[in-house]
C-alpha cells in the first residue's frame, strides 16, 4: 500500500524560502519528518509549479528544493487532467480552482494521501468524497 | 519512451524473492523490486534533506511535529 504526502504551493514556497516564511517552513518541516517515519513519498503535483515558478531568476529555490531531495514532481497525465474535471464538476466549482482539482486528482493515484496545505477550504470540497484522502491544514 | 534498463546481478533470501514472486508474478519482478529501491533512494534522499535543515535551523519544533502527528490518518 502505498502512501503520499501531497505539497501544495504555499508548502513548497514555505519550504524554499524559509526566511520569509517561518512558521509555515516549520510546519512544513514537521510535516515532512512525519512523512519519512510512515515512509510515505513525497510528491508535488506538476501544476503547482505554475503557482510558485515565475522565471529563471526566481526559482533558484525552486528547482534546489526539487533536486535530489526525495521530493518528486508528479507529472500531469491525460488520465489525471480528465479526473481533474469530474471532481471539478462533481464539487460545482469552475476552472478558477483546475490547478486545485490536479492537485486531488494526483493525489487519488496513490492509495491513500495526505494533501498539506494552507488554503483547505476548496481543495476540502473538491475532496469530500474521497475518503483515501486527508487534507492536512499547515 | 522507457528508459534503457541495466542489468544488475543481486542477490535476496529466497524467502523474500518467493514472496515478491507469488504476490506480482514472475515477470513483475523487475518492476517491483526497481520501485522498492527508488522508494529507499528517496527516503534516503529526504532523510539528507531533513537532517541539512537540523543543522541549519535547528530541530523541528516538538509541538509541531505532535500536532500534525494528531491530523495525519493512522494506518
Amino acid at each position: 500500500m502505498t502512501e503520499a504526502l501531497i505539497l501544495d504551493s504555499e508548502a513548497l514556497n514555505a519550504l524554499a524560502n524559509p526566511k520569509q516564511r517561518n512558521a509555515l517552513f516549520q510546519r512544513a518541516r514537521a510535516v515532512l519528518t512525519i512523512a519519512h517515519e510512515r515512509r510515505a513519498l513525497v510528491r508535488v503535483p506538476a501544476p503547482v509549479l505554475a503557482e510558485v515558478c515565475r522565471g529563471p531568476r526566481f526559482d533558484a529555490a525552486i528547482n534546489q528544493l526539487l533536486n535530489d531531495k526525495g521530493i518528486v514532481v508528479c507529472d500531469l497525465t491525460a488520465d489525471i487532467a480528465q479526473r481533474a474535471g469530474q471532481l471539478l464538476a462533481s464539487a460545482k466549482l469552475s476552472s478558477v480552482h483546475a490547478v486545485d482539482a490536479f492537485v486531488i486528482a494526483t493525489a487519488l493515484t496513490f492509495d491513500t494521501a495526505v494533501i498539506a496545505t494552507s488554503d483547505p477550504a476548496d481543495l476540502s470540497k473538491l475532496a469530500a468524497r474521497e475518503r483515501r484522502l486527508t487534507i492536512l491544514p499547515l | 519512451m522507457t528508459e534503457p534498463a541495466a542489468k544488475l546481478s543481486i542477490s535476496i533470501p529466497s524467502a523474500l524473492a518467493e514472496a515478491i514472486r507469488q504476490r506480482v508474478g514472475p515477470r513483475g519482478m523487475s518492476r517491483f523490486i526497481a520501485r522498492a529501491i527508488e522508494h529507499e533512494l528517496e527516503r534516503e534522499l529526504l532523510r539528507a534533506y531533513l537532517d541539512e535543515l537540523d543543522e541549519g535551523f535547528g530541530p523541528v519544533p516538538q509541538q509541531a511535529i505532535a500536532e500534525l502527528r494528531k491530523a495525519w490518518p493512522r494506518a
